[in-house]
């Protein structure tokens, strides 16, 4: 069970990367 | 014109259309739930042991036959550039990552046979990925960036 909420948590990191960092690109205006 | 290595590999990450590889996912979810609902204990294999805590193999059939139904939809009905299959896009890649992860994190050494899985993957992950890229960019091309 630890395993599959470890999975879980890559799982959603893997995803949400992304768009975090797009989000911090627009907000500080950097390219 | 293209002329350096950077600007070729831009071209064909960017440039290219996504409907043939959300075709190629429609079809390997297509086949993924047909083997799962082969009859058999596909799941009693170590391969599977972290799909299998979290369903079992039918709700992993289903889950898969949905999704490619839809992603079929999508791609046979135009439909790749509404709000929906954005989300859509976004759902089959948290589907795509959890099964590669729960494979790699299952079994070692890794199994050789899941590269194209890892693949599809990372594929699903851009279609998801990168319309929002090219909006921020078309947000700034058209001036509604934050002047500084």
């Amino acid at each position: 069970m630890t395993y599959t909420f470890a999975l879980l948590a890559l799982v959603v990191t893997w995803n949400a990367a992304p768009m975090l960092m797009l989000c911090m690109v627009r907000w500080k205006g950097v390219v | 014109m293209t002329c350096n290595l950077s600007d070729r590999v831009a071209a064909a990450i960017f440039d290219s259309d996504l409907i043939a590889t959300r075709l190629l996912l429609a079809f390997a979810e297509f086949l993924w739930a047909v083997m799962l609902i082969w009859p058999g204990d596909t799941f009693g294999r170590p391969t599977y042991a972290l799909m299998a805590e979290l369903a079992t193999e039918e709700v992993w059939a289903c889950a898969f036959g949905v999704t490619s139904y839809l992603q079929f939809h999508i791609v046979l009905s135009n439909k790749q550039h509404t709000l929906w299959a954005h989300y859509f896009a976004l759902w089959n890649s948290l589907l795509w990552a959890y099964v590669v992860g729960s494979m790699l994190l299952s079994v070692y050494p890794p199994p050789a046979a899941i590269a194209g899985e890892i693949s599809l993957m990372v594929a699903a992950a851009w279609v998801w990925v990168r319309p929002m890229i090219l909006l921020h960019y078309a947000r700034l091309a058209h001036g509604h960036a934050r002047q500084h």
